[in-house]
């Protein structure tokens, strides 16, 4: 799911070799109705491209409007207890796990402490509060940070449990331009979640 | 290998063709005995030395624009004085000090003069002294141009492929980061036991020669061993101090029983603390909070505890151990973390995510009516509380 320990010139080559080697697999969607994994719907009101799922991270979807180093909006569908958003090929290495009985800051911390293990540099968290996630009770945050390369970032996102499973949604781009400039096709988005 | 090294010729053909000149003059087998680097000196670009000068100048630059370096202006004049004083004047004017905000302890001094000094360094040190010692260490490792015998005696056993393709890495033309390529870099600093224990002695020589106490140098390294023996991380545990991006400067006992007896023929000297601590104080808790994001709780709770005995800044660290055990949830670790926040609570210096934290924990214990006191404390010391609306939540049910 997150890949700040990745350069901006790195990551658009792998973004061209994924382009080259695997067009099928990234789809347009919207504007209109998008379906997150097996438990819920968003609907955005651009066009955006939708990567596949990834396992490795519990990933859902990964989708963006213009490419993924200039905004990325990730989602989880249902992490279950013990489970991480991040991967890592070192057995050895502890990564954050996610508990069915965090409270609302852990779970914000436990996905900002994610993205920090995978290398988002001075991540804070500037805002939490109450928001529904479709009819479930959930909760909206704000967050700032930077790229190790320096380029400074912010986010947004929104988490809520479902029984003992985490649903996440999380929004990021650079600080400068970019996340003012899809701020509000994303507050959109959050806020048309429907459960499946 | 081929793929990593294609983009570095094309940006730096010079340059690399110098390196591979240099190497390939000194293909039948170089010499690994150099002598040590003069104060104020560089090589030739045309030598293999200057190609593995060019290579870490790239990466410092990377270095000096990215966002995990401290800036801080007092902290930065303070460690880069401690280092000015171990290396002396001279040489004082080739090195270039970056405080880099990593959890783990390390530091290194690259072959072109820049030193890295991690903050889990800065956090674990218990004194100037034993900040000194590593820096002297470090400094040592760059004087005696341990890096160029590496490259050489790489190349003598035939494995300079692999030490050139960590060169184009650290150029940039690898997938790694800016810590990646710091990494990559590292494995130029994976010195022999031979230079490990030369370092010592010199760095040990000059940091005395600075004026501090000789104990600490080995202080510095039992710690060390001491901590990873009580790490999380099975690897940690036995590989003992080898987990860290300092493995590639292996603590032994050896080493430890070396620099003993040295300090052991000197008067013992007091080690400096006020100055070390009025400096690194303001960012305690930070360091702190970066140390908790690699989950290791057992080295965790061995420095918290450490710090603690030392008996500064208790608020902040009876915080921070209340966080271990709340991220650890072990069994009765919320009653741990539960009485870590109250003892934190008698504290000034305690931060007011305390209150926060307590009462979560209180709430998990039942007892909420003491959960919403410590809630409305928490919002009276945090007016402006990034998660204001949530703690009113939990105050006013009703009224969210």
């Amino acid at each position: 799911m997150a890949h700040f320990n990745v350069s901006p010139r790195t990551f658009f080559a792998i973004i061209a070799l994924i382009g080259l080697s695997a067009c099928a697999s990234i789809s347009a969607v919207g504007p209109g109705p998008v379906e997150i994994g097996k438990s819920y719907r968003i609907s955005t009101g651009e066009v955006w491209s939708k990567y596949p799922p990834q396992s490795r991270t519990n990933t859902a979807a990964t989708m963006t409007i213009d490419g993924t180093i200039l905004n990325t909006l990730s989602f989880v569908d249902g992490l279950k207890p013990g489970e991480s958003i991040i991967y890592t090929s070192d057995r050895d290495k502890l990564i954050p796990k996610y508990r069915a009985d965090m409270s609302a800051s852990e779970l914000v911390d436990f996905v900002l402490d994610s993205y920090s293990a995978q290398g988002l540099a001075n991540g804070k968290m500037t805002d939490l509060r109450p928001e529904k996630f479709g009819t479930l009770d959930g909760y909206r945050f704000d967050f700032t940070g930077a790229y190790k390369s320096g380029l400074e970032l912010s986010g947004t996102g929104k988490i809520a449990q479902q029984g003992d499973n985490l649903h996440i949604i999380i929004f990021y781009a650079p600080s400068e331009y970019y996340y003012g400039l899809r701020k509000d096709e994303v507050d959109g988005i959050l806020a048309s979640v429907s459960l499946l | 290998m081929l793929n990593r090294f294609k983009p570095v010729l094309f940006r730096y053909p010079l340059r690399l063709a110098l390196l591979a000149l240099g190497s390939t003059a000194l293909m039948s087998c170089v010499s690994t005995d150099v002598p040590p680097i003069e104060a104020q000196a560089a090589p030739d670009d045309a030598t293999d030395e200057g190609g593995i000068w060019y290579v870490t100048d790239k990466v410092e630059k990377d270095l000096q624009t990215s966002a995990i370096v401290e800036r801080d202006p007092a902290l930065n004049d303070y460690v880069s004085t401690v280092a000015c004083r171990v290396t002396g004047p001279e040489y004082c004017k080739d090195l270039r000090v970056y405080i880099v905000k990593q959890p783990y302890f390390n530091a290194s001094m690259a072959p072109n003069g820049m030193m890295q000094v991690w903050t889990g360094l800065l956090l674990r040190a218990e004194n100037e002294d034993q900040l000194a010692y590593v820096l002297g260490h470090e400094f040592a490792h760059y004087r005696q141009r341990h890096s160029l015998k590496q490259w050489r005696q790489a190349k003598n056993m035939s494995n300079a492929s692999l030490i050139f393709s960590v060169g184009a890495a650290a150029a940039g033309a690898g997938a790694a980061g800016v810590l990646g390529q710091a990494a990559a870099l590292a494995r130029l600093y994976g010195f022999s036991r031979e230079a490990e224990r030369e370092s010592d002695d010199l760095g040990f020589d000059f940091f005395v020669a600075a004026g501090y106490a000789p104990g600490e140098a080995a202080r510095t390294w039992e710690y060390l061993i001491a901590e990873a023996a009580e790490s999380s991380s099975r690897r940690k545990r036995k590989s003992v101090a080898r987990a860290s991006v300092f493995a590639t400067h292996p603590v032994t006992t050896e080493r430890v029983e070396n620099l003993q007896a040295k300090a052991a023929a000197l008067p013992a000297g007091t080690p400096r603390r006020e100055a070390f601590l009025a400096v690194t104080k303001p960012f305690l808790q930070q360091w702190l909070e970066q140390d908790l994001t690699l989950r290791d709780f057992g080295s965790s709770l061995f420095l918290t505890n450490t710090l603690i005995e030392d008996g500064d800044a208790l608020g902040v660290l009876y915080f921070h151990r209340a966080e271990i055990y709340r991220l650890r949830r072990a069994d009765g670790d919320n009653d741990l973390a539960l009485a870590d926040y109250q003892t934190a609570s008698q504290y000034d210096d305690a931060p007011p995510e305390n209150w926060r934290q307590m009462g979560d924990a209180l709430a998990k214990a039942g007892k909420t009516d003491e959960a919403k006191t410590a809630w409305a404390t928490y919002l009276e010391k945090a007016p402006d509380a990034p998660d204001r609306l949530l703690i009113q939540s939990y105050l006013d049910p009703d009224g969210a």
